[in-house]
């Protein structure tokens, strides 16, 4: 009945407004909230926390560390329509957080991080290079910006106030970024 | 490739990339919350709870000294080395359980390798892969040099083996996700005081060391001070082109011999100077080799009762020495290759270094020129001397190899190379393009109007379309969203085409200059 439920609300509301509402469900005392959280949200965290950290294990620690500290602050969300960003302003400090505490943590290679996908019958070698190129070879500006851009879906206008960057200065990293993408994964194709 | 199709491999990687812990998640954050309820009911047991834990305490303190022994001893008493050699040399000491106490570079390239990485305390499996990606991104393991050899040396034989073939599966599997193949070397170390004291003397690893002392048993031609100063590919090579088997040492792939000219250019160039036409010659051995310092190729061949013997400089193409052995008579001449002495002339005793020019300061007589090794880089970069600009280069003694280091721009790109001044082999190769990927605002697409007038000779859009259309077999009129871009990858000029037609999704690479179809991409939508 709660399921039929939800894929009610997620087909009516936008993912946006699905958000809100699940969030202020967990105000409420629903735990199962989390869960339907969870999974609109979920590979968003982790790949932000990833392009930041660069290091799998300490993105998965975050990931864990975020939907504690969602429900822990659900009570102090205010609706403005942004729930989104605000999930991705709290998988930001709990990064930098991270890295104000240990930071030698940063040799470990990107073979590391690349290396999570050998568990992943679908994970094929593009996406291996992918996600190399992508730790690898941009700028951590850069890196965060695609991030945030493709895989969570924020406008160039979002990320630049989430950011606390120009406008244009984001435009220029992220259309610089993908040119490196693009010769790098051409490349790999030849 | 458009934005959006990038976006979409991003996301996919990045999600896919994402650990399965959806549940250990849910319950850490919800227990959590359950938790904060229960604690406010602790305080009234706290005195019974401090006996206990004081006990608890001390029972755990003996079991973290017994344990700490246990694990002190497993990770911190060196057990074993792992060497690496490519050209740079490193060795990585590690525990019995593996992990890394301390890694040492041997050369000066190894040192530029390990750069300010720290491994300490870090898994063998990690530091490898680091060590490897360094080399890769710094040009030493590339096309032309893709061998790498890896040696271990500990007290447990078994143990040894085992780790040396993961270690050389890990690094071969590494390898074959690069646009090249790699070909991996691997063996476990027969410490005797022979190859101590000879490593010692000639100030390289144990690994190189025991790769050299068997390619010497296994083949009288060479002497060990010979082969030093080769890197691990011209080693490899010269094992595998003599059918050598190597005692200790195990391979996997194929050492690279791009650098040197080729077997068949070896055999024309024999031919031709011999007189003869390269399919009436009967061709009985084409092997490469090392001589005097000098990577060749041994050609023989026979035509009309005559036996044809030449060394040809791999590199350069120069002829070092020929003999022609007729029924009854035999003639030796060591050769100046730029003379051609047809083949029945004999006594012509001309004897001379093939590859050098006389010149200025360089020491040994089998040194090339500054100017050869010039040559060098710029053929193998594709540029004409007349277009190069900044050119830079040095002479430089490097743990007993003498090479050059050149550097120059060409067509917006900055090369680096790094010739061995005895053999002429490429030991690096970089490029870059020049200032960065960064060109400010504008999306990728290059306008192309402004390349034409400076490089008359591209083809032109219309053109690469057309070669596209052709090559996919369909009409222009059939066509639909179709995009056209001026590209430029490593140095090559190439429109990338891209078109839909019925179904299908075509993408082409077309060189802008000689038109050839660099790469075609078709994929249906099903």
């Amino acid at each position: 009945m709660f399921l039929y439920l939800t894929s009610v609300i997620e087909a009516i509301l936008t993912d946006s407004e699905a958000l809100e509402k699940y969030i202020s469900d967990i105000v409420g005392g629903d735990t199962d909230a989390l869960g339907r959280i969870y999974d609109m949200t979920y590979a968003s965290v982790f790949a932000y926390a990833l392009s930041i950290l660069k290091n799998r294990h300490d993105a998965e620690d975050v990931l864990h560390e975020c939907y504690i500290s969602i429900m822990n602050s659900a009570e102090s969300y205010k609706p403005e329509k942004k729930p989104m960003a605000w999930i991705m302003t709290i998988t930001r400090n709990l990064c930098y957080m991270k890295l104000r505490r240990h930071k030698t943590n940063s040799f470990i290679p990107i073979e590391d991080a690349v290396n999570v996908l050998d568990d992943k019958e679908e994970a094929t070698l593009e996406d291996r290079i992918v996600l190399r190129e992508c730790l690898a070879s941009l700028s951590d500006e850069e890196r965060e910006i695609v991030i945030l851009h493709a895989v969570s879906g924020f406008r160039h206008r979002e990320i630049a106030e989430m950011l606390d960057l120009a406008l244009p200065t984001v435009l220029s990293k992220y259309s610089r970024a993908i040119h490196k993408l693009k010769k790098l994964l051409t490349k790999g194709e030849r | 490739m458009k934005n959006k199709d990038i976006n979409a491999r991003i996301k996919r990687a990045f999600t896919l990339a994402v650990p399965d812990v959806k549940d250990a998640v849910i319950k850490n954050a919800t227990g959590q919350k359950g938790q904060a309820i229960i604690m406010t009911n602790v305080t009234k047991k706290r005195s019974v709870i401090k006996s206990i834990t004081a006990f608890g305490v001390a029972a755990a303190i003996f079991v973290f000294a017994v344990l700490g022994g246990i694990f002190y001893s497993n990770n911190y008493t060196a057990a074993t080395v792992v060497s690496l050699d490519v050209n740079p040399s490193i060795e990585i000491e590690i525990s019995k359980n593996e992990r890394v106490l301390d890694v040492k570079a041997k050369n000066a390239d190894g040192e530029l390798i390990i750069g300010d990485m720290n491994f300490n305390g870090a898994d063998i499996d990690v530091v490898i892969n680091a060590l490897v990606g360094s080399m890769l991104r710094n040009g030493y393991l590339n096309d032309l040099a893709n061998s790498i050899l890896i040696s271990v040396d500990g007290k447990n034989t078994e143990r040894s083996s085992a780790l040396q073939a993961e270690l050389a599966e890990k690094i071969n599997s590494m390898l074959s996700t690069e646009a090249f193949n790699g070909a991996v070397m691997s063996q476990t170390i027969d410490k005797t005081e022979k190859l101590t004291s000879l490593a010692e003397e000639f100030d390289i690893t144990l690994g190189k060391a025991q790769l050299i002392s068997d390619i010497v048993t296994a083949n009288d031609l060479y002497t060990f001070a010979d082969l030093v100063s080769l890197s691990i590919n011209e080693l490899n090579l010269i094992s595998t082109s003599a059918g050598t088997t190597l005692e200790h040492v195990e391979s996997k792939g194929e050492a690279s011999d791009k650098s040197y000219l080729g077997e068949d250019v070896a055999k024309q160039i024999a031919a031709e100077h011999a007189n003869v036409t390269l399919d009436d010659a009967a061709f009985e051995k084409v092997e490469l080799d090392f001589d005097d310092g000098v990577m060749v190729y041994d050609v023989e061949f026979r035509h009309d009762g005559v036996e044809y013997e030449y060394e040809i400089n791999a590199v350069t193409g120069a002829i070092v020495e020929f003999d022609v052995d007729k029924d009854g008579g035999s003639s030796n001449n060591t050769n100046n290759g730029s003379d051609k002495a047809p083949a029945d002339t004999d006594t012509n005793t001309n004897s001379n270094n093939g590859t050098n020019a006389p010149s200025n300061g360089q020491n040994t007589t089998t040194e090339i020129t500054e100017d050869r090794a010039k040559e060098i880089a710029f053929t193998h970069a594709g540029v004409k001397a007349d277009d190069v600009k900044g050119l830079k280069a040095e002479r430089e003694r490097d743990d007993g190899v003498v090479k050059y280091e050149i550097e120059f721009y060409a067509d917006g790109i900055e090369y680096d190379y790094e010739i061995n001044a005895v053999t002429g082999t490429i030991i690096k190769c970089e490029r870059e393009r020049e200032g960065g990927a960064a060109t400010g605002n504008s999306s990728s697409a290059q306008p192309d109007s402004p390349s034409d007038t400076t490089s008359p000779t591209l083809i032109g859009k219309e053109k690469a379309k057309e070669i596209a259309l052709e090559h996919a077999g369909v009409s222009a009129d059939d066509i639909r969203d179709y995009s056209c871009e001026l590209d430029s990858d490593d140095g090559v000029l190439a429109y990338e085409i891209e078109f839909e037609s019925a179904n299908v999704d075509y993408e082409y690479d077309i060189n802008a200059i000689t038109g050839d179809i660099i790469k075609s991409e078709r994929d249906t939508d099903d």
